[in-house]
């Protein structure tokens, strides 16, 4: 009968009868009958909970409120209400909170209970406040017909007004609207009047003297005429977030251009030949791998030809990246340029980049091979500063090539010394920085050893051009080091035609 | 004062005293983003024990040219302070670039941290 009434009545709501003691006294409640959308904190649901005790379900209910509050009305039978009944409960371990309305009242010879959990609505309050909040956003409903008007909290704060003073009508809204995008609002109207929704619109509203940029998602609800009853708005302030995009957006292309500038100096200091160039006695390919993560650096080649039967070529590594590494390499650049042409042996010119650096630059280090090679007699007459080996590529074995001495920019006072090698027509030569070789954990030598390897298996394939594909093959070991590579072949016909 | 002593995920830098020498040990991986932290270790190390003082190179995995440049301005700044800076380095591995670099003609190196121990006493005296 009892159950058959809980079954009509909406809300959580259940039927107890007391459990007593011998000499009377009720020791617990256990359930008998529950209305449907009855749900204890366990996840039982309706007659889920029949036959439940209440002390051996929920035992923190003894002592508390509610407890006091069924004895209270099984004794009196008068009714209890517990506006606030804060019910403290491990559930699958984690302790847990809640607040609820009951409602006690004695129906027969039992308890019945119905309640309303609070904190449910508290919470979504709370988080509807913190997503306004969050977002800069806030909700609104204009009625059109009697002018009634509904804001959440955050609009008030969006728009600086103060809450007491209630909320702006459509009219009164428009009038904050910044003249020069009225044309939009009444444009947003005019469409919300025509369609559904929902729509985005975007205008800027004047706030405490400074404009406001407002994104506005909108739909209209009509009556069965069609009219126009409700516009209903979600207004979000992006007035920040668009200042902050508009400034990364200023930034990225700064940064493009600059990233061009520098991909264009590093040309105008280092121009870097595409294809194979010609110098006497030798055909040239040279190629410069900027670092990752520095477009400007300081590796630099140079191949001129100094005379009818005389050419140049020297491959060099400043310490470090960016301008201040770019101007050094260009001053020694144009410096061996210019000592080259004043017939100056490598190690003469070496001994002169060094002076140069010592007096100019004293901040700077760096590294350098310095090749002469005469096409007369194919003989090559070179020096180390501090530089790795170069390679000598003969038919198909590798051989180093390496006449060490100090680095430059050191030492006031230094000397070098020429080593030469006679070389065969077809052979190959590679000039290189430490970025081709050079790798965390490996010793330099053995990056020169896996390199001779990589050429040795290029040159058995027999390949058609040699001078290509050798360069072609060649990847830098450390990205993060820029690299410079030359590749000289020595053209056979060399001794012929002088 | 304690000995210095710098440790992190790639590199160990630690120091003691042995007599009026100061002996330095570096370990790891010695390049750009360490270089900030050699630089202090080192200046901590001529602060504490003047500018005598033994480097240990050996157990270092990776010496970028910056690292060199610091090792040589280290070497010369213990000259110019009237006193010694020897390194303990192999021709193999990440030290074989002192060599390449040509240094080893001017800043004294030694295979093993006894001899170069005993080499800075001897220039004690």
């Amino acid at each position: 009968m009892i159950q058959s009434l809980l079954d009509a009545v909406p809300g959580e709501i259940v039927w107890s009868t007391p459990i007593r003691n011998a000499a009377g006294e009720i020791v617990d409640f256990v359930t008998l009958a529950a209305g449907s959308e009855a749900r204890d904190l366990h996840g039982r649901i309706g007659k889920e909970l029949i036959g439940v005790r209440m002390l051996d379900a929920y035992p923190s209910v003894r002592g508390s409120s509610l407890w006091e509050g069924a004895l209270r009305v099984m004794e009196t039978g008068d009714p209890v209400e517990l506006d606030r009944y804060e019910h403290e409960e491990s559930v699958e371990g984690v302790p847990r909170l809640m607040i609820f309305r009951v409602r006690l009242a004695r129906v027969g010879d039992g308890l019945l209970i119905s309640w309303v959990r609070q904190d449910d609505e508290e919470r979504l309050d709370t988080r509807l406040a913190h997503t306004e909040r969050l977002g800069n956003l806030g909700w609104t409903r204009w009625s059109i017909g009697d002018g009634d008007v509904e804001w959440s909290d955050q609009l008030y704060v969006i728009h600086r007004l103060n809450p007491a003073d209630g909320p702006l009508d459509l009219e009164r809204y428009r009038a904050i609207v910044h003249p020069d995008d009225v044309s939009v609002f009444d444009g947003a109207l005019r469409v919300l009047e025509e369609e559904d929704g929902p729509h985005e619109f975007e205008f800027r509203v004047r706030v405490g003297g400074n404009p406001r940029l407002i994104v506005a998602r909108a739909e209209a609800s009509r009556d069965s005429s069609g009219r126009l009853v409700e516009v209903h708005a979600v207004l979000q302030d992006i007035t920040d977030w668009r200042r902050t995009a508009d400034q990364l957006a200023a930034v990225s292309q700064r940064l493009e251009e600059e990233s061009q500038l520098t991909a264009r100096l590093q040309n105008i200091i280092l121009p870097v030949q595409d294809e194979p160039f010609t110098v006497p006695g030798l055909r040239v390919a040279a190629r410069y791998d900027p670092a990752e993560t520095a477009p400007l650096g300081g590796d630099w080649f140079q191949a001129i030809r100094v005379d009818d039967d005389e050419a140049l070529l020297a491959v060099g590594d400043i310490a470090g990246h960016g301008l201040p590494a770019a101007s050094a390499m260009a001053k020694l650049r144009h410096a061996i340029t210019g000592l080259a042409f004043a017939h100056h042996e490598p190690d003469q010119i070496l001994v002169a980049l060094n002076r140069l650096l010592r007096r100019m630059r004293p901040d700077v280090l760096a590294t350098a091979v310095v090749a002469h090679y005469r096409s007369t007699d194919r003989v090559l007459t070179w020096c180390h500063a501090g530089h790795p080996p170069m390679l000598l590529v003969r038919g198909d074995t590798v051989e180093r090539l390496h006449h060490p001495g100090v680095l430059l920019g050191v030492f006031d006072d230094v000397e070098y010394s020429c080593a030469s090698i006679r070389l065969d027509p077809d052979d190959l030569l590679l000039m290189f920085t430490d970025g081709l070789i050079e790798r965390p954990g490996r010793d330099l030598f053995e990056g020169l050893d896996a390199l001779s390897a990589t050429i040795t298996e290029v040159v058995r394939a027999a390949p058609r051009d040699r001078l290509s594909t050798i360069m072609d093959g060649l990847v830098p070991s450390n990205t993060s080091d820029d690299t410079c590579i030359l590749v000289a072949r020595v053209t056979p016909n060399t001794l012929e035609v002088s | 004062m304690p000995d210095p002593h710098i440790s992190t995920a790639k590199t160990k830098f630690a120091a003691e005293r042995d007599g009026d020498i100061g002996v330095l040990t570096l370990e790891g991986t010695i390049d750009y983003t360490t270089h900030k932290l050699v630089a202090e270790f080192f200046d901590e190390a001529f602060a504490e024990y003047g500018p005598n003082l033994v480097v240990d190179l050996l157990d270092v995995d990776f010496l970028d040219s910056r690292a060199t440049g610091l090792l040589i301005a280290c070497w010369k700044r213990a000259v110019d302070e009237g006193g010694r800076l020897s390194l303990v380095a192999l021709e193999r591995g990440a030290t074989r670039v002192l060599w390449i670099a040509g240094l080893t003609a001017h800043i004294p190196v030694f295979a093993t941290m006894e001899e170069s121990l005993a080499a800075a006493r001897g220039t004690d005296r």
